[in-house]
């Protein structure tokens, strides 16, 4: 199965460009998609879980056509928004068998199985008597991730997951998703890149509802690889290197900044090459189109 | 710092849109109750005008109720609350401000603005009032403190009480829900407390436990006369200043409440909840296990069971939401509370109530509506936004649901909410009824009005709702609209033209229940009704899933756009069967009432009366045959509710010249078609054949003339048809006087009369101003008027006439007329009564059949003349037939031994369906209501309605049927009083002075209440223009107080002589003119003044014991000193009252404790004054209590209570 995005666009009333031309092709596995607050990965990521229609643009799912067969495409999707809340007064097991009724799985045992096979997963088995009202974000969060599996959907969409998770949760729920993408197309929003780096097989930048990169991440830092250049420098002097220099992080070290700078050649005294990783590619392609503009009238 | 509290709260509050916008509807609603003719609120009506200070007390009222206390919630509720929503408390709790000022400043800085929202209305009230294109002649001119004393009476207590509630509880619970609990639960208290308001006794704790004022309001001006009406304001003394103390201290001890409970430091409700809740997990399994869990592949269905089980499944959640939840808990408790709280009195007539039956019980139920209309605007809000609320919107809109599907379970969850309160109804009633004693549950009743009206109702209005909260998307602001169509929708909608039931958004009742005839015939309009608005509110279904928000854009332009997407087949085909049931139902009963029968608007109807007045006023005094004898023919069919008649009137000139033109008027009724209408001669030298000369087919008036004319003396048989045919259903659900069983009507209902008919008229003046009508119009012709005087109580139609009329009806009915049966038979399926009366009577007899059992009696009376009594009552109507019973043999043998022999050989009582409350005196008949005596539950401390209006009825045998007086103004008191009056002395034989006292009590409450009430001029008694507060409440109080006077004997021996000098004249009926002088000739001279006082004038008291006192003499006997304060008054027709000089005997009394504990008359004796202030001294034998003067309420007194007053010692 694959998805086709195809010049996909979408401005708010208020005048937001949140998605701007966008093309992906994305092939079962676990996709990344990596942006800052803001870029539009939201509005891509509800516009594919049927929940939002762009302006313009089309979007493919193996044959079915996400935009207009709506249905068919929800049967085999499991969604697990941004930001979600609960029934209170309702417990896990109670609302997941809900769900999975709103699923179309009618047959009552079955349906008694998977809700059971689901907690256990999600390690949820043991408070499934419990109302949601009591439960920790990251149990919310798990129960979340317990619904968007009821069907053993084709495509997954998972809007910023780890947010707001402990390390620990964050890494049992790394775990559930990489199993997922074995069979379905799983496409994972964060704005944190370890996510991706340690996830996904494929992934694209997104800033300003524009894609900037699409491709492989260990690619991605190849392509990179060798060019990025770290110096300690002192905090009075980080504006005079932001202009001097194409500075793509800076990052507090016990307190005095640590950048890294894109570079073919060693740009200056006191800088040491470093190894590259995800994180550098992510910043030097939101850098590159903030300064872009300017550079390409210049 | 308070003061800085303050000031940020104010000004927070000045910048934030919702204050500006409550200030706006405020202003709006108020100019609009006085500037807007189609709004009434808290209107004038006849001589009240638009801007009285009354009226505008009551609109100041109104709207501080309503919308006034939910904007005070909205406002006051929040303050504190804010904060914690806000999250910003621990911010604003850990700066050094002390609770005092942090409390104090919001509250003042709220209720600063709450003030200035008030005062939109004040303002409002008058621009409105000043507006040019007001009636002049409605208005008081304009006077500052009409305005600013009922804002500072009523209005700033009433909100800063409310104030200090909502904001008390909003920061003590952290919670709007528990505000809104409050709201409530005030409402619950007021409706309570006007429940208490309708007995009597209870007055005056009615009126304290009202936070609203209402109550107040009510008990300060209930017996304010016109004028006080238009110039007096209520002031903040007496029951005002007591009650409007007692809520602002309430209100005090909120806030002190507030100061001391509420604290800093403490969490807010809801992280206090979670924390108590915080579920911890057991230790995580490791990645392997997890791994080797297998999520088993389930197989997804999508046919019509898998939504049907969704929808279950949906419905079963969202039962569960709304079931569970405290408001909805607290709602429905406070719900029950207030039936059980109304369930205290049954339908009460004068403090008697009825037995609970179930159709009783059932119009108690329907105080709940009241919580219905909360709960289906509340929750039916609550459910469109559930899943938004809680943020879980995006998962449900992602499932694979057709778009119906979430919109139905909500809906499906609504009605099984209904459906468990409905139940729950049900229950409370039957246990209202077990705890009364009365075990005829009648289940079937119950369902067939809750699981039809109240559920349809439910259903209509959910739909709508849910319509609304789609297409308007912003929860709050259609919360408000709903509330505001549900407050005016009812009263705009007919003011603009849109009157026809098709209009009225959820039209279509069962109306009354009567056990004679179930729900009758409205049941098959009502079912009509119910189908289209269903169809109505399946149509906005549609619509609502159509546009429902699914997914994350909002903007109804997007959803508009969607909707096409959405509109599939099963939608569309969904669509359109409703939108058909709604055409097809709706063009059905169109056809129904404007096809099949004429519908006409209220404004053509008082067009056609202005035309009819202006056309055929000419014809008014018109010399016309009359009737002299009737001879009919009645056909009646229940089941189709049809009857026919035909027969034939003689007429005979009474007159002294010739008559050429016969002006007939047929009934406005148009179920009745005429089917012929011939004349015949009678003799060789009278008048012969006529013919059809002018038609006024609008007003149904024909004049036909005559061959020959008749002369003086000439008769002429008048041979008519009519059919009664019920052919579909009629607007406004049709006559209830033909119907299944019960048929009941007069003569004039239906049958053909002679010439205009001044009934026709408009009566109102506003209705004739508008239509070119001359805006004064007697309501009665004079007493003087000669003409008048040759017109019998009943119409100018005949004086006595010869009655006799066959009658037919179903086999299992029975059919009554007046005269006595001939003949009885039975052929087919009809069963035929022959009814003739041997002598002449009045031209006014009643046609009724029902299915009864009949109770027999023959019985001799004490002048030995031998009767049958029967009475004809609905099956197991048994309850008071013996009182009835009895009231008919005391009756005659009291007006047989006092006035006259009766008249006829029999007397029969039969029960009509209680869709009229009276009972009416025809010659040897009686119909008489179901509402009024049958079901009446008589205990010993209560009034015996029953006996007391059998006593009434048979009266007007004598006063009516034997002497009959002049159709002028004054005419009610010869027979409306005089049988109360009579009524009155056949009760005085049987009952204690006490229970007399009480139904007197009764009767003056009415008179003052009435006379406050008038609509044009009130009349001294002797000129009683047809108003019922006059002649039979005040008659009562008079006639009692006269027999006191003047004995009893006295007033039935001035009635004997009147009688016997009237009685049966036909040449002139007899005025109040030719009575009164009986009664002063039995009256002496020291008295008569009372004969001016109480039938010549309207004359009032204010009488009242100053403080008594008394020592003890020797020998166990006691001296009394009982200074009193009386004032007597004349007032003129508005209540202007001017006092003239005493010259009044009144009685003086002193009360001892008796033996059984209560307060009894040890000294009562008539005294005169002839000042204001007197002092009486009278020596009694038993220790005072109490003492005063007129102690027992004889004279029309608007402060009764303070004529006793508690007997002091002196030392």
């Amino acid at each position: 199965m694959k998805l086709q995005i195809s010049n996909l666009s979408k401005t708010y009333p208020n005048g937001t460009r949140a998605l701007d031309h966008v093309n992906l092709e994305i092939q079962t596995g676990m996709f990344g998609l990596l942006g800052p607050n803001g870029a539009g990965k939201s509005t891509l990521m509800r516009t594919l879980a049927t929940l939002q229609m762009p302006d313009t643009g089309s979007i493919q799912l193996g044959g079915l056509n996400v935009l207009t067969q709506k249905k068919e495409v929800r049967q085999i999707l499991g969604y697990l928004p941004q930001e979600f809340g609960v029934y209170p007064k309702v417990s896990a097991e109670r609302l997941l068998d809900h769900l999975a009724v709103l699923k179309g799985i009618t047959d009552k045992s079955s349906r008694k199985k998977l809700v059971q096979a689901l907690l256990e997963k999600t390690n949820l088995y043991d408070v499934r008597k419990k109302n949601l009202g009591g439960f920790s974000g990251g149990m919310k969060q798990r129960f979340g991730i317990a619904q968007a599996l009821l069907t053993r959907p084709k495509l997954i969409i998972v809007d910023e997951p780890t947010a707001g998770l402990d390390p620990a949760e964050r890494n049992r729920f790394h775990n559930l998703l990489s199993e997922l993408g074995e069979e379905a197309v799983v496409i994972l929003s964060t704005h944190i890149v370890d996510d991706v780096k340690e996830l996904c097989t494929s992934m694209a930048i997104i800033n300003h509802g524009k894609i900037l990169m699409h491709g492989n991440p260990l690619e991605a830092i190849a392509e990179v690889e060798g060019k990025v250049w770290k110096k300690r420098i002192h905090k009075t002097e980080l504006a005079d290197y932001e202009k001097a220099y194409q500075v793509i992080s800076n990052m507090l070290i016990a307190g005095q900044p640590e950048i890294h700078v894109l570079s073919d050649s060693m740009p200056g005294e006191g800088f040491s090459p470093t190894e590259a990783d995800l994180e550098d590619v992510y910043f030097s392609y939101i850098h590159a189109a903030s300064t872009a503009e300017p550079a390409v009238s210049a | 710092m308070l003061f800085r509290i303050f000031s940020f709260e104010l000004s927070y509050r000045l910048k934030r849109p919702a204050t500006w916008v409550y200030f706006g509807l405020m202003m709006l609603i108020a100019f609009a109750a006085v500037a807007w003719e189609n709004l009434t609120v808290g209107g004038g009506t006849g001589q009240v005008k638009d801007n009285a200070p009354v009226v505008i007390a009551q609109i100041l009222l109104i709207l501080t109720a309503v919308p006034g206390f939910l904007i005070v919630s909205a406002i006051m509720g929040v303050p504190i609350l804010r904060d914690y929503e806000h999250q910003t408390s621990d911010m604003i709790f850990t700066t050094p401000i002390r609770k005092r000022d942090y409390l104090l400043g919001r509250f003042l800085g709220s209720f600063t603005i709450v003030l200035m929202i008030f005062t939109g209305a004040l303002l409002g009230i008058m621009i409105g009032v000043n507006m040019p294109w007001l009636d002049a002649d409605r208005l008081v001119p304009f006077e500052f403190n009409h305005y600013f004393a009922p804002f500072w009476v009523f209005v700033i207590p009433n909100i800063f009480f409310a104030s200090m509630l909502f904001f008390a509880g909003g920061a003590l619970s952290r919670s709007l829900l528990f505000v809104f609990v409050q709201g409530i639960a005030m409402l619950v208290l007021y409706i309570i407390s006007l429940q208490l308001f309708s007995n009597l006794d209870n007055r005056t704790l009615a009126a304290m436990l009202d936070p609203t004022g209402f109550n107040v309001v009510n008990i300060t001006s209930q017996y304010w006369g016109i004028t006080e009406q238009n110039t007096q304001v209520y002031s903040m003394t007496g029951l005002i200043l007591q009650n409007r103390l007692l809520w602002i201290m309430l209100g005090f001890v909120g806030i002190g409440l507030t100061l001391w409970r509420f604290s800093f430091s403490k969490p807010g409700g809801k992280a206090r909840k979670r924390k108590k809740k915080q579920i911890t997990l057991g230790k995580a399994m490791s990645q392997g296990d997890i791994s080797a869990i297998a999520i088993p592949a389930s197989r997804i269905t999508d046919g019509w069971q898998t939504q049907l089980s969704r929808i279950l499944h949906l419905s079963r959640l969202y039962f569960r939401e709304i079931v569970l939840s405290i408001p909805f808990i607290a709602i429905t408790l406070m719900g029950v509370v207030l039936l059980i709280a109304n369930a205290s009195n049954f339908n009460s007539i004068y403090g008697t109530d009825t037995y609970p039956t179930t159709y009783q019980i059932l119009e108690v139920l329907e105080t709940f509506n009241l919580f219905f209309i909360i709960i289906i605007v509340f929750y039916g809000g609550e459910l469109i936004w559930k899943e938004r609320d809680l943020r879980i919107n995006q998962i449900f809109d992602a499932m694979p649901l057709p778009d119906f599907v979430m919109m139905s379970g909500k809906f499906l969850g609504m009605v099984a909410v209904y459906l468990l309160l409905l139940v729950a109804l049900i229950v409370t009633g039957v246990l209202i009824q077990t705890f009364k004693g009365y075990y005829q549950y009648e289940i079937g009743i119950y369902f067939s009005k809750l699981f039809t009206e109240t559920f349809s109702f439910l259903i209509v209005y959910t739909l709508f709702v849910f319509f609304l909260q789609v297409i308007i998307n912003q929860k709050l602001l259609t919360h408000a609209i709903v509330i505001l169509f549900f407050l005016f929708a009812d009263i705009i909608l007919p003011q603009i033209g849109l009157e026809h039931s098709l209009w009225q958004f959820g039209s279509g009742g069962l109306g009354t229940y009567s056990d004679m005839n179930s729900f009758g015939h409205a049941v098959a309009p009502f079912s009509w009704h119910k189908f289209y608005w269903l169809g109505f509110a399946l149509v906005l279904f549609a619509i609502g899933v159509l546009l429902s928000v699914r997914g994350t854009d909002g903007l109804l332009k997007t959803r508009l756009k969607l909707a096409k997407l959405r509109f599939v087949r099963p939608i569309a085909i969904f669509s359109i069967l409703a939108f058909m049931m709604f055409g097809f139902t709706g063009c059905y009963i169109y056809y129904n009432t404007n096809i099949l029968n004429e519908y006409a608007s209220s404004d053509e109807i008082k067009e056609t009366r202005a035309n009819y007045e202006k056309q055929l006023k000419q014809y008014q005094d018109l010399p016309q045959p009359k009737i002299v004898e009737t001879k009919l023919i009645v056909d009646i069919f229940p089941k189709s509710r049809d009857f026919v008649a035909e027969g034939y009137y003689i007429l005979k000139n009474k007159s002294d010249g010739p008559i050429s033109d016969i002006h007939i008027q047929l009934t406005s009724e148009r179920d009745l078609k005429q089917e012929s209408l011939t004349f015949e001669q009678m003799d060789s030298l009278g008048a012969g054949k006529a013919m059809l000369f002018e038609s006024f087919e609008d007003f149904r008036y024909y004049i036909y003339k005559l061959d020959h004319p008749m002369q003086p003396g000439d008769s002429l048989k008048m041979n008519f048809k009519a059919n009664y045919k019920t052919i579909g259903f009629v607007e406004g659900g049709g006559s209830t006087q033909v119907v299944y069983n019960g048929t009941f009507f007069n003569n004039t209902s239906y049958f053909p009369t002679l010439g205009y008919d001044r009934g026709g008229e408009l009566s109102e003046e506003k209705d004739r101003k508008k239509h070119g009508l001359p805006v004064e119009r007697e309501r009665m012709r004079s007493r003087n008027d000669p003409l008048g005087q040759k017109i019998p109580l009943v119409g100018d139609d005949a004086d006595k006439i010869r009655f006799e009329v066959v009658m037919s009806t179903d086999t299992s009915q029975i059919a009554i007329a007046p005269g006595y049966l001939q003949r009885e038979w039975t052929e087919g399926d009809r069963h035929y009564y022959h009814y003739k009366m041997d002598k002449t009577m009045f031209n006014f007899y009643s046609i009724v059949s029902a299915r009864y059992e009949v109770v027999k009696e023959t019985w001799s009376t004490p002048q030995g003349q031998e009767l049958t009594l029967e009475i004809y009552h609905h099956p197991g109507h048994t309850y008071n037939l013996d009182r009835m019973m009895e009231g008919m043999k005391h009756s005659i043998s009291y007006y047989e031994q006092h006035f006259s022999p009766y008249q006829f050989r029999q007397m029969r009582i039969m029960e009509f369906p209680r869709y009229s409350s009276f009972a009416q005196s025809f010659a040897n008949t009686v119909p008489f209501s179901e509402g009024i005596g049958f079901i009446l539950s008589i205990g010993a401390d209560d009034i015996d309605m029953a006996y007391y209006v059998t006593a009434h009825e048979m009266a007007h045998q004598w006063w009516g049927h034997q002497v009959t007086e002049a159709n002028v103004q004054g005419n009610a008191m010869l027979s409306e009083t005089m049988s109360q009056y009579s009524a009155l002395m056949v009760m005085k034989q049987k009952n204690s002075p006490e229970m007399m006292q009480k139904f007197l009590r009764h009767e003056l409450d009415r008179y003052l209440r009435g006379r406050a009430g008038e609509t044009k001029k009130e009349q001294p008694l002797a000129l009683v223009e047809r108003q019922s507060y006059i002649h039979y409440r005040k008659g009562s109080i008079v006639m009692y107080a006269l027999q006191d006077y003047i004995s009893e004997d006295s007033v039935n021996a001035a009635l004997r002589r009147y009688l016997q000098t009237w009685a049966g004249r036909e040449d002139r009926y007899p005025t109040t003119a030719d009575l009164l002088p009986y009664f002063r000739e039995v009256t002496p001279d020291s008295l008569q003044y009372l004969i001016t006082d109480m039938f010549e004038t309207i004359t009032l008291f204010e009488n009242r014991a100053l403080e008594p006192t008394y020592e003890v003499l020797a020998n166990s006997q006691y001296r009394v000193t009982i200074p009193v304060k009386a004032e007597k008054f004349r007032a003129d027709s508005l209540g202007n009252q001017t006092e003239i000089p005493l010259q009044d005997w009144m009685d003086v009394g002193v009360f001892a404790k008796g033996n059984d504990g209560k307060d009894s008359l040890i000294y009562l004796q008539k005294h005169k004054l002839t000042q204001s202030e007197t002092t009486f001294e009278v020596v009694v034998g038993a220790e005072p209590v109490k003492a005063g003067i007129d102690p027992l309420h004889k004279l029309i007194d608007r402060n009764p209570k303070d004529n006793v007053a508690k007997v002091g010692v002196v030392q």
